[in-house]
């Protein structure tokens, strides 16, 4: 991993969505939806974000690629700090970084071709003019994302969903993109049908070294893609952590929790189930100490006055718990 | 590459591409009575562009000697009080009243869309000040409005009374269409492929054109064609007071004007019966077509 280039690096990374209209003031109360993150994305490398809903996984992703401006923090993007960047400037680096959406209905323009929804942005950023030369790269772009080219002319109502996460996949990749930020691309579909486009995505990656943060809830998925795997709650970092040691190792209670209610298919090796107790708390009042503290069945009273520090546990497996490393 | 509507391949199996278009003039053509509505429009259109011509009198043509001649003989409509053919400024009157309709509809389509699309997509004290203007001019009492400004313009000649009377329908009209076409920007702008053209680096302007706009053009058609329809009573209640256009030139509403001479009520009916007929007919079948288009777009049928 060491000899890794890193792609991007996220510090502290923060945003809080203010509940009052109008700019965001210290101390105001906010939905801190992504609460001081730090992490590492190597070149080639998966790092899956998993968590529950409302954990903050979309916000961190949307905020990475700057669909919202971070409120402190940054991100560091082949060298370069992409929350400082204007406009213009962003603009030029949409071709390096790309994101795949979670709801292949809604991310689709119901009244553009297959044909210019793909070729739009090539146009956009001056890769190609209009002509046989764009006419082949989207046939071709078509054809590696497993769509038969022939249907260039049809509209997304014409397609199953997904045929149409497909095309969100084939759009992002239009580009040439090194780094994509995955948002539940395969929680809307059937799981057969999750399965080829996680194939799709690997072959992508193996044939173009992209970057990829696969965020979804699903821990089988990410187990599946994923090189390394970071746990989030209420807009933390609890865990992060290679995969495989994640997933035996997994020194994080609410990592353990979550580890234990995935669901095996063999009935004979089904373990005692550790259900987390009670609900997530809201964003806006966040416990005070340990976020996890209410609801972690070891929670002591440390737990409950002082956040923990995240801790280097052994060589790249991060945990955020006061007694990390003791389980 | 050119939009086509269907692929042949080599073993002769076509793949089709049906576009929302497509699909809606279908929905369209397959409901009979939206088709009659839009046969009927088109027929009167036809008409009142081709029969005063082929009349050939003008609006200036009296004759006198032939006041209230009965349908009939060289007069098909008869004669008015002047002697001026009837069926001729049937016609010619529904010229001005379906230009009046058409103008003042393109006149609320353009300030709607442009201040509810501003509104919608720039959102925040832009869009709380032109929606907050909306309000107002929304709360204006609509005929009311229209006598107290049109009995103040009299100045204006009156062989442009009909662009006045529709700059001011048209003027009066449009908030309606821009909160809709608010309403539909704000919907679409959280829309993912919204945020997946930021993500892309794709420029405000094909934002707007491209990805806005065509996803809100079937709301703003079906809006102007039943404000056309509307457009064309209005017109038609202003002339029948006085207020619209004036005489010498002839619309739907001044001829049914005649009515209200009692004598030409009773015993003329050719000067009159005809204008409403041909206003009722236009606007039921404008309004067909319109709810035949709000059908046909109808968006949870594209899926």
């Amino acid at each position: 991993m060491a000899e890794k280039r890193k792609i991007l690096e996220v510090k502290n990374l923060k945003k809080y969505f203010p509940l009052k209209k109008g700019k965001y003031k210290e101390g105001d109360p906010c939905v801190k939806a992504v609460d001081d993150i730090t992490f590492d994305l190597y070149e080639g490398e998966t790092l899956g974000l998993v968590g529950e809903s409302g954990c903050g996984k979309s916000t961190l992703g949307r905020t990475i690629i700057r669909l919202y401006e971070p409120t402190s923090g940054e991100v560091i993007f082949e060298g370069e700090d992409v929350a400082k960047k204007s406009r213009k400037e962003m603009r030029a680096l949409r071709e390096e970084m790309q994101f795949i959406f979670q709801d292949p209905y809604s991310s689709l323009n119901p009244r553009m071709t297959v044909f210019n929804i793909l070729a739009e942005p090539l146009i956009a950023h001056g890769k190609f003019k209009r002509g046989p030369e764009l006419d082949a790269y989207v046939k071709d772009l078509m054809d590696r994302c497993g769509l038969p080219s022939y249907y260039c002319y049809r509209y997304p109502h014409q397609f199953s969903g997904g045929q149409r996460q497909r095309i969100g996949i084939a759009r992002s990749l239009a580009l040439d993109p090194s780094f994509i930020i995955c948002d539940e691309p395969v929680s809307a579909l059937d799981v057969s049908i999750q399965s080829q486009i996680i194939n799709l995505m690997k072959d992508m990656q193996e044939e173009k070294n992209i970057s990829y943060i696969f965020i979804s809830h699903d821990l089988s998925v990410v187990k599946h893609i994923s090189d390394r795997v970071g746990v989030m709650y209420l807009g933390s970092m609890m865990e992060l952590a290679d995969k495989n040691e994640i997933y035996s190792n997994p020194q994080h209670p609410y990592t353990r929790a979550l580890i234990g209610a995935i669901p095996l298919p063999d009935p004979t090796k089904r373990k005692e189930m550790k259900v987390i107790q009670g609900e997530i708390p809201s964003n806006v009042n966040i416990p005070k100490g340990c976020k996890f503290n209410p609801r972690c069945p070891f929670a002591k009273d440390i737990c409950r006055e002082q956040e923990p520090a995240t801790k280097e546990v052994k060589p790249n497996h991060f945990v955020k718990c006061h007694f990390g490393g003791e389980f | 590459m050119a939009k086509k509507d269907a692929v042949v391949l080599e073993s002769g199996e076509k793949i089709e591409s049906i576009g929302p278009w497509t699909i809606a003039w279908r929905k369209f053509r397959q409901n009979r009575v939206a088709m009659a509505g839009l046969i009927i429009f088109i027929l009167i259109v036809i008409a009142v562009i081709v029969i005063p011509p082929m009349l050939g009198y003008s609006v200036n043509d009296y004759d006198l000697s032939n006041p209230n001649l009965a349908p009939g003989g060289e007069h098909l409509l008869g004669t008015d009080k002047q002697g001026r053919d009837c069926l001729f400024r049937l016609f010619l009157g529904g010229r001005i009243s379906i230009m009046v309709g058409i103008i003042a509809a393109v006149i609320t389509v353009i300030l709607g869309c442009t201040i509810g699309g501003i509104s919608g997509y720039y959102g925040g004290k832009l869009d709380n000040l032109l929606m907050r203007f909306a309000e107002i001019v929304y709360s204006l009492p609509f005929t009311p409005m229209i006598i107290a400004v049109a009995s103040t313009m009299l100045w204006v000649p009156q062989s442009q009374k009909m662009y006045t009377v529709s700059l001011l329908i048209g003027l009066l009209s449009w908030p309606g269409l821009a909160r809709l076409v608010r309403g539909q920007i704000l919907t679409l702008r959280e829309q993912e492929f919204m945020q997946a053209c930021e993500a892309l680096g794709i420029s405000d302007f094909s934002k707007i054109f491209k990805h806005l706009l065509p996803n809100v053009i079937s709301l703003v058609i079906v809006n102007a064609t039943l404000q056309m329809a509307s457009a064309i009573l209005t017109e038609a209640g202003l002339s029948f007071l006085g207020m619209g256009v004036t005489a010498p030139t002839p619309s739907w509403g001044n001829l049914m004007n005649l009515a209200r001479d009692s004598y030409v009520f009773q015993n003329y009916p050719w000067e009159w019966i005809p204008a409403g007929l041909m206003c009722l007919l236009t606007v039921i079948s404008i309004n067909l077509i319109g709810e035949g288009l709000r059908d046909a777009f109808d968006p949870k049928e594209l899926q």
